[in-house]
């Protein structure tokens, strides 16, 4: 499919639990298997609760273990299995081949520290060079990312910079040791629009500029258009649907994509009502048997609340977990009236 | 739309706030929250106010609902100046307004079980008795769309969407005639944000309710509001109806705003650069118009005078010098 791309970050049969205190188990991700390659990104998209954070915690092998639990499944890097890896091989990867941007960026960086020693102490972790050097990398890093007055943003405290400012500070520092898969857990939810833009142009620049292959966990599909190149649905644990993002858009299959696209208040149509997905995500403890999906689908039939559905492939390199589209008849039916 | 009837009315509208100052020998500052505002609300529509984060939209529905004293200005409900309001009086005008939050988790007493929060309101400001009261909150529960046996449960047994059904059910529990909602929905999954949104315009509808809806969604506001207005630093720089301010901004800054949401469309690719730097400090807000320190239209009378909201056509009103005589 996509042999003349490297593969950077290969997730095969991934599954996750959490031991409950009651004894119970919940199965926060189920069996999900992706790849991201050089140069691409690739948006995971859910609710609250899909397991979309934990995914991408999983990947950094930064999941609390107790009570999280990785079942099954491999996570490999470069074609090597992270999950084997030493906590020291692994510290070393960190920072330096996956970097991680996360939403709050005041929570992520050190109050006590100046921008300047943060930047510093994560360059010189991994990379052979003198603090002068450093602070010098740093301050390039910083003039990359777009800040103006970088000398002085260098010798303040985190407090001190804007909401926009910290997260350009952030993916500074992530992007720093040229890391090989950036994991982008809502680098924008917690900006501003206007700021938002800039930064997701800032991280396309970066795309292009280092090559590095991009993980961007968001829910707002917005975003998604603008800056994924494939996408992956998840709900409840699971991924019901993955396409490149023009298919994802036009010919949406999975009914939960096909709502969830429907739900965002357009700026160019004017609705009464919007249409709204009845109910709420199960919870990771107590799973359905069939579909997931099925108590809020509108299509659900007799076999979804009984038999959990394949992934099945379709043209484009697009993938759903649905059983509309294991008889055939009954997935043209769905289509005509979705896109009559 | 004068011949509307007005509900609420804003005059020149001022909360400002007064910063610690680290020595004596420092200048005295405030941070003007709102500044110079004036707007008026009709019955039975929705005004939408966006803007950034630090643009004082929510302290200008505190201080709406005088839970914050406004430093000068005016508001007048149905005709009538709140502020000398005391005693009765007060009480009286508080039960015509109610605030939805933004946070349901905090929002929520979380040791007290569904009817005692929504009952609360009731014993406080309504004559009825404790059987009418238990039989409102059923009431209530319905309308909102939650199951009666709610009414014994805690907060904590609900999902986020179904707690907003619950602070939706509390404000509405005194049977207001206006209600504030402050980012009702920001915490909310899209597919729960839809389903709350068509609650409160459902609620509209039965009710004749009078929304003021702040949100820095402006596809949500979009979607609720009837009119809108945009926020910069403390100042509304545009207003108007929202189908015209939507498909025809005037203000260089709801330009940018709008230009700014990421949307789906792969035919245009966006070509417009994003708006520069960061929302400037309100503590010292730049001379002249507010926005000029980041517009990209800005001209030299920009920075020496301040412009004022004027109408440019029966639609929209903007505070900008591009559309004034002297700038030209």
């Amino acid at each position: 499919m996509n042999e003349h791309k490297e593969l950077v970050l290969e997730v095969k049969d991934l599954s996750i639990s959490f031991d409950l205190p009651n004894g119970q188990e919940a199965k926060v991700v189920e069996d999900i298997s992706f790849s991201v390659y050089k140069g691409e990104t690739l948006a995971l998209v859910g609710e609250s609760g899909s397991g979309k954070s934990i995914t991408s915690l999983a990947v950094m092998r930064l999941l609390p273990i107790p009570p999280g639990r990785i079942a099954s499944g491999t996570i490999r890097l470069n074609g090597h299995d992270l999950l084997q890896m030493k906590l020291k091989e692994m510290s070393s990867i960190r920072g330096n081949e996956i970097s991680m941007i996360f939403q709050e960026p005041m929570t992520s960086l050190d109050p006590v520290f100046k921008v300047s020693s943060q930047l510093i102490e994560g360059i010189r972790r991994h990379q052979k060079v003198s603090k002068k050097e450093a602070f010098e990398i740093a301050l390039g890093m910083l003039k990359e990312v777009g800040i103006a007055s970088a000398e002085k943003v260098m010798h303040e405290y985190p407090h001190q910079l804007s909401g926009g400012m910290r997260q350009r500070v952030m993916i500074a520092m992530a992007m720093a040791n040229n890391p090989k898969l950036l994991i982008a857990d809502e680098p924008t939810t917690a900006l501003d629009v206007t700021v938002q833009a800039q930064i997701l142009r800032l991280m396309l620049k970066m795309k292009e500029e280092h090559g590095s292959a991009i993980l961007f966990i968001t829910h707002d599909m917005g975003v998604v258009a603008e800056t994924a190149d494939r996408v992956m649905v998840m709900y409840a644990g699971q991924i019901v649907e993955e396409a490149p993002v023009k298919t994802l858009f036009t010919e949406p299959k999975h009914p939960y994509t096909i709502a969830l696209l429907k739900t965002i208040p357009s700026l160019d149509e004017n609705v009464r009502r919007l249409p709204s997905i009845p109910g709420t995500v199960p919870s990771a403890s107590q799973l359905p048997n069939g579909c997931r999906f099925a108590a809020r689908c509108e299509h659900a039939m007799p076999i979804c609340s009984e038999k959990q559905p394949d992934m099945m492939e379709f043209a484009h390199r697009q993938q759903v977990r649905c059983h509309l589209y294991t008889e055939k008849g009954v997935s043209a039916n769905v289509e005509a009236e979705h896109f009559a | 739309m004068s011949k509307q009837n007005i509900l609420l009315e804003v005059r020149d509208l001022k909360a400002y706030f007064p910063v610690k100052r680290k020595s004596l020998r420092e200048e005295k500052k405030v941070v003007k929250a709102v500044d110079d505002i004036s707007i008026e609300i009709f019955k039975g529509e929705t005004l939408g106010i966006v803007g950034e984060s630090g643009s004082g939209k929510s302290t200008l529905g505190r201080t709406i609902l005088k839970l914050i004293e406004p430093t000068s200005g005016e508001i007048l409900f149905e005709g009538q100046p709140i502020q000398q309001l005391t005693g009765r009086a007060l009480q009286k005008f508080r039960n015509q307004m109610q605030m939805v939050f933004q946070d349901p988790f905090s929002s929520l007493n979380p040791r007290m079980r569904i009817g005692d929060i929504i009952e609360e309101p009731m014993k406080l400001q309504l004559s009825l008795t404790k059987e009418e009261r238990r039989q409102r909150v059923k009431e209530l529960l319905e309308k909102v769309g939650l199951r009666e046996d709610a009414m014994r449960k805690f907060p904590h047994e609900f999902s986020g969407g179904q707690r907003q059904r619950i602070g939706i059910a509390r404000a509405l529990a005194i049977n207001p005639a206006f209600i504030i909602a402050d980012e009702p929905v920001s915490a909310l999954d899209v597919s729960v944000q839809s389903q709350v949104l068509n609650l409160m315009m459902d609620l509209q509808d039965d009710l004749g309710l009078t929304y003021m809806f702040i949100s820095h969604d402006l596809g949500v506001v979009k979607h609720i509001s009837d009119r809108v207005a945009v926020m910069y630093l403390g100042r509304i720089v545009e207003m108007g109806e929202k189908n015209a301010l939507y498909e025809n901004p005037l203000h260089p800054y709801t330009q940018a705003l709008l230009a700014a949401i990421p949307v789906v469309d792969f035919d245009k690719k966006r070509d417009t650069e994003p708006l520069k730097g960061d929302l400037p400090s309100p503590m010292d807000p730049p001379v002249g118009c507010v926005f000029h320190t980041r517009c990209p239209k800005a001209m030299p009378i920009c920075s020496q005078k301040r412009p004022v909201l004027s109408s440019q056509n029966n639609q929209q009103r903007v505070a900008c010098f591009l559309y004034e005589e002297e700038g030209i």
